[in-house]
């Protein structure tokens, strides 16, 4: 269920960006261009209900990662991990003023659009354009990293996945390529027309008042002095940003708390591998991970492909029961008696003596072949 | 080791942009030897196309041909004074040099302000915050390629890095496909960042500056790739360094780290150097830009400093120590390592600070050089021992299947399985299963290794050479051509050092292998014949010194023709006395090189009996030209090899003896048989000659029928040496068999029918018996009575 959620929500927020992306895109033509592209790629996430599903996905997606946080056995992952959640931490802070800039804008009537945003990154705030560069880079890549650990285990990924990644670098390639582009035509335009710059210039803080959302169309009524929008503004983005700040470190803190408890210690034995010693609470492969044992875990860690089952081989650890998800992956892919996922398998105090059913090296092609088996062994040796 | 943190240093100046990066653009234009490494910014579209035009001009053309004529001329009349004008021209270099730094370093507190200033006018707080941007926005599309690219290869990588190889060959060759695979990546990230960024058009400095920083980054993520590389910090299946998996990464760190900062300062300072001349008080901006490179530099010297202070010790400590083999030496070359490493590092910094660009380069190449000599000599041993250690233990991987396949078969067999199975797991006790047991896999290695140290001592040394000339920016080639004095002796180096490369390289191959065939000639204890080995044993160091001299006469004479002595006067001389000799001694030579093709083809070997033409004899003993072989009865033959036209050697594998016995036609034929049978059973039991026989005593029947008897064949088929011997005793306990079963050997007897009624006197009888016999004697064939031991 939980992975459900997860899968769905971040899905959800992935296509909106990859729209969102593709619209800048259009910057390589022309402004005007990404303008004209505008109402076909985000006017379905514009109208309420898509701002609600967008909303609620969000949020989901936000308090999901909060508590895969706190549920976290070692702090110490590997780097495709790390990458992920280090990202998914920065996009909060980052994408705070871009989305209260255009709540703030939505709410006096201000409508959005290309031809005045780029202007405003590229030439009057750029320490806001390269805010959205990061953002967009660190949006990109934990997307990235979710949904393809999501694919590369599912039955059409050996079709699909070749073709799949080339979009994966192409979408925001072209869109950040779309966004230089459309700064250097905003940047000859000004240069070419002093008159106009001129006359921009000077409105420059009207520009820099929030993300730069300025028609002079807003309702008279509601129209507010720009310190005092530029006040609420900063206030709302401070506020944003602590709260997040104090949210993330009570769950560190909680998860601090919860690990207190234990502090035995865990001697795993891997068969043509080293033995290791390690805390006790983390599983199999967190342990592995850590000390450069290779063990195959194409769904990292998730229990979803089976890859990284071990053949336990003795030890007098004691072992938990397979939790639903395990029992069900093991049974899909056909595990022996006496196979456990070493992803899930946290081993209490003691020893254990383990041994790798795959290769380290198995593809997400190897896992959907019509004749069973013919899996590539465990390698001769490791060189942990 | 220190070896290699001197290799990086060189690495890292090696860097294309050093050069440009070093010298201030109008240090450069000063100095002639240097200008074409003026780092100016490159023309725009408009400048070129104007250059093509001004050159379409034929009168423009015509102007520069002759300008360059002229030149020409001018170059020739100065040839005698260029000498004097360099050293000249340098000395005003250094004056020059002396001044700038003075005042640079007067300058120093203003350096802030001044290069804010010209960075300032350069480029507002936007433009600097955008260039940022692209600068993120190019790496992510070069990481996002590379990205990628690993989708489709990482699989390939782990695979490499899993898999541990067993032999020299796979181990190099999984290094070298995971460095290739790395670079590739490397390259197609700075494909993807760097193209990128230049499919757009920009303002100059902005250019120079975002490229700097892209290229910065693919310097340094190269640079760590080529220290991963050597180092396989991670795995040490792939390492080609023998460091443990403690020194490892951490060499492999701090290597990063110095890259880091040797690329930082070299690009900060390129980009100051570029915005120096833009400032509005241009001379100024150029004394802080080069204090500021000058602060850089010795930055970078001190990063290298606390890498060597760091390192250097631990690693002679912990690896390479026991491989130099200094002797009593050691502690005190240890403190030195890096005593001598620093200074070289040092003294490089001063030079360079002082301007003189060709000295720094030769201090760092000759202080590269015996460091980087050591490194290739530890590789090299490091590569060997691992390669032997995989082949030691395939061999031994071998040896072991190869006894359980006997072992299986022995326990299969019924009879002797005990026996054989201890035979055979009695050596596998003995041999240890770790490395350095030489088998016939392992040996073959030994044979390379000196082979491959000397070539690459001399590449290195042909590499400094090349260095040091780039250094002073001289083609060692292009100077060859040239008819100077200089080039002449550049033209005879090196034809010299291509000759002594090629002998060195033979004689070293040839020395080798001869003094592996002595090392493993064991001399045969006191009192036992030596084998063949021993003439193998006095031939080689014979054929080691006709080697030599023929390596030294050939390539004397090469070298002296390359200096320019007409040597065919020499080699007339030579050859008239050589064909005198060789006529003279020619069945001396014959003898020798039959002898030695006797001896490949092991014909004879001492103490076997053989037999040449109508001599026969034991081997007694062999020398260079002939051989000696002793007659039973005693006489000594001595025989030159060249007379040897074919041998029979008695002595070897097997020899079948057949026997004869007469006897009378009414013998029981099956009791022969039988009788035979018992006595070839009796004499395979006698303990000084039974184990010789191959096949045992056996009756062959009847072989033919004679007029007054039958002849039974017996044959026995033994090793040669005993069949003597077994052929006596089975004559004398067949002859007793036979006589205690009542078989009596036919005797001739000769019956004369005398055509008369009386009886003869006895007289006559004897007489005619007389007759008859001297008849039946005189029909008897005298067959040679074979003349054997």
């Amino acid at each position: 269920m939980v992975r459900a959620v997860r899968i769905v929500s971040g899905l959800v927020l992935f296509t909106y960006v990859a729209m969102h992306l593709v619209n800048v895109a259009f910057g390589l033509s022309s402004i005007e261009a990404m303008d004209a592209a505008r109402p076909y790629f985000m006017g379905l996430w514009t109208n309420p209900l898509g701002s609600l599903v967008l909303m609620a996905a969000f949020l989901a997606h936000f308090s999901l990662g909060l508590a895969a946080i706190y549920q976290r056995n070692t702090l110490r992952m590997s780097r495709t991990d790390a990458v992920q959640i280090l990202a998914s931490l920065l996009v909060v802070p980052l994408l705070t003023p871009h989305v209260v800039g255009t709540a703030l804008a939505a709410r006096y009537g201000i409508a959005p659009s290309f031809a005045s945003l780029i202007p405003y990154f590229w030439i009057w705030a750029p320490e806001e354009g390269l805010r959205q560069v990061l953002l967009l880079a660190f949006l990109w890549i934990h997307g990235c990293v979710g949904v393809f650990t999501w694919a590369r285990v599912q039955p059409w990924w050996s079709r699909a996945g070749a073709f799949l990644h080339p979009f994966a670098v192409a979408i925001p390639v072209l869109a950040l390529l779309g966004f230089v582009s459309a700064g250097n035509e905003a940047i000859r335009a000004l240069d070419a027309e002093p008159a106009i710059a001129a006359d921009t210039a000077s409105q420059a803080d009207a520009y820099a008042m929030d993300e730069g959302e300025t028609e002079y169309a807003a309702p008279a009524g509601e129209q507010r002095s720009r310190g005092e929008i530029l006040a609420i503004l900063s206030r709302v983005n401070w506020t944003v940003f602590s709260l997040y700040l104090v949210v993330v470190s009570a769950v560190l803190v909680a998860r601090r708390v919860r690990l207190a408890g234990d502090r035995n210690t865990v001697r795993i034995a891997f068969a043509e591998g080293p033995d290791v010693t390690a805390p006790a609470g983390l599983s199999v492969l967190e342990i592995a991970e850590q000390r450069n044992v290779a063990i195959a875990h194409l769904c990292r860690g998730r229990a979803r492909c089976g890859t990284c089952r071990v053949r336990l081989a003795g030890g007098d650890a004691t072992l938990p029961h397979p939790t639903h998800e395990e029992a069900q992956t093991l049974a899909r892919v056909g595990a022996a008696p006496g196979e456990r996922l070493a992803c899930q398998l946290r081993p209490g105090p003691g020893t254990l003596v383990v041994e790798r059913v795959l290769a380290p090296y198995v593809r997400p092609g190897d896992l959907h072949r019509t004749h069973p088996a013919p899996l590539p062994a465990p390698a001769e040796g490791n060189a942990a | 080791m220190l070896v290699r943190l001197a290799a990086l240093l060189l690495a890292l100046m090696l860097h294309p942009g050093f050069a440009s990066a070093q010298v201030p653009p109008h240090l450069a234009q000063g100095a002639q030897t240097t200008s074409t490494e003026t780092a100016a910014p490159a023309p725009s579209a408009n400048d070129v196309q104007d250059l093509l035009r001004i050159l379409g001009d034929q009168r423009v053309v015509d102007w520069l041909r002759s300008a360059a004529a002229a030149a020409a001329h001018t170059t020739v009349d100065e040839e005698g004074s260029t000498l004097r004008a360099a050293i000249q021209h340098r000395l005003a270099a250094a004056r020059q040099r002396m001044g700038e730094l003075t005042q640079a370093w007067s300058s120093f507190p203003l350096v802030p302000s001044v290069l804010a200033e010209a960075w300032r006018s350069q480029l507002s707080p936007a433009e600097a915050l955008r260039s940022l941007t692209y600068v993120i926005i190019f790496l992510f599309v070069g990481g996002g390629l590379e990205w990628l690219f690993w989708q489709y290869f990482h699989p390939t990588l782990v695979r490499i890095e899993h898999t541990v190889p067993t032999t020299l060959m796979r181990r190099l060759s999984a290094a070298g496909a995971r460095l290739f695979l790395q670079a590739l990546a490397i390259a197609i990230f700075s494909i993807g960042s760097v193209g990128a960024f230049l499919a757009f058009a920009w303002p100059g400095f902005l250019e120079r500056l975002v490229v700097n920083l892209l290229l910065g980054v693919i310097a340094v993520r190269a640079l760590a790739t080529l220290s991963r590389f050597l180092l396989a910090p991670v795995f040490p299946a792939l390492r080609l360094v023998p460091l443990d998996d403690r020194l490892a990464p951490k060499l492999h760190r701090w290597n990063v780290f110095v890259a880091m900062v040797f690329v930082a300062s070299l690009l900060i300072s390129d980009t100051l150097d570029v915005l120096a001349p833009t400032a509005s008080d241009a001379a100024q901006a150029r004394s802080a830009a080069l204090a500021v490179s000058v602060g850089l530099g010795a930055t970078t010297a001190l990063a290298v400093l606390a890498m060597i202070w760091s390192m250097t010790p631990r690693i002679m400590r912990d690896a390479a120590a026991p491989r130099f083999a200094l002797g009593r030496l050691e502690p005190v070359a240890f403190r030195l390592l890096p005593v001598a490493q620093s200074l070289v590092v040092i003294i490089a910094l001063l030079l360079w600070i002082s301007g003189a660009r060709e000295l720094m380069w030769t201090v760092l190449i000759v202080g590269l050089f015996v460091p980087v000599t050591m490194l290739s000599r530890v590789m090299i041993d490091h590569f060997f021992d691992r390669a032997e250690e995989a082949a030691a233990a395939e061999d031994h991987r071998r040896d072991a299947e190869a006894q359980a396949h006997d072992a299986t078969a022995a326990l299969a067999a019924p009879g002797p399985a005990p026996g054989v199975a201890d035979d055979a797991t009695a050596p596998a006790h003995a041999s240890p299963p770790s490395a350095l047991v030489t088998g016939p896999g392992a040996e073959r290695y030994a044979m390379y290794r000196p082979i491959v140290r000397r070539l690459v001592r001399f590449l290195l040394a042909i590499a400094t050479l090349f260095a040091l000339a780039a250094a002073w920016s001289t083609d060692i080639f292009v100077l060859a051509e040239t008819p100077t004095l200089a080039g002449r002796i550049a033209k005879v180096a090196i034809n010299v050092v291509a000759v002594l490369l090629l002998a060195d390289l033979i004689w070293v191959w040839a020395r080798t292998a001869i003094d592996r065939h002595l090392a493993g000639y064991v001399a045969p204890p006191p009192g036992e014949a030596p084998g063949p080995e021993a003439r193998m044993a006095t031939l080689l160091p014979l054929m080691r010194n006709i080697l030599l001299v023929t390596i030294l006469v050939i390539g004397g004479l090469t070298m002296l023709s390359s200096i320019g002595v007409n040597i065919a006067p020499l080699l007339a001389g030579a050859g008239i006395v050589g064909v005198a000799v060789g006529f003279g001694t020619q069945s001396l030579v014959r003898d020798i090189v039959s002898g030695i093709f006797f001896l490949v083809d092991d014909a004879f070997r001492v103490g076997e009996y053989v037999e040449i033409g109508n001599l026969r004899g034991t081997v007694e003993s062999m020398s260079l030209r002939s051989m000696r072989v002793r007659h039973h009865r005693g006489a000594v033959h001595t025989i030159p090899f060249g007379e040897l036209k074919s041998l029979t050697n008695y002595s070897r594998d097997w020899v079948i003896l057949k026997l004869e016995f007469r006897v009378p036609f009414e013998t029981d034929l099956k009791l022969v048989k039988k009788l035979v049978k018992q006595v070839g059973a009796e004499l395979q039991a006698d303990p000084n000659y039974g184990h010789y026989f191959l096949e045992p005593l056996k009756s062959q029947g009847v072989r033919r029928m004679e007029e007054f008897n039958m002849v039974v064949g017996v044959k026995f088929m033994a090793r040669p040496g005993a069949q003597w011997v077994i052929r006596r005793d089975a004559y004398h306990k067949l002859r007793d068999a036979f006589e205690k079963n009542g078989i009596h050997f036919a005797q001739r007897n000769v019956k004369v029918e005398v055509l008369s009624d009386q009886p003869l006197p006895e007289q006559v009888r004897e007489a005619v018996a007389g007759a008859a016999h001297a008849a039946i004697e005189s029909r008897a064939r005298h067959a040679p009575v074979r003349d054997e031991p």
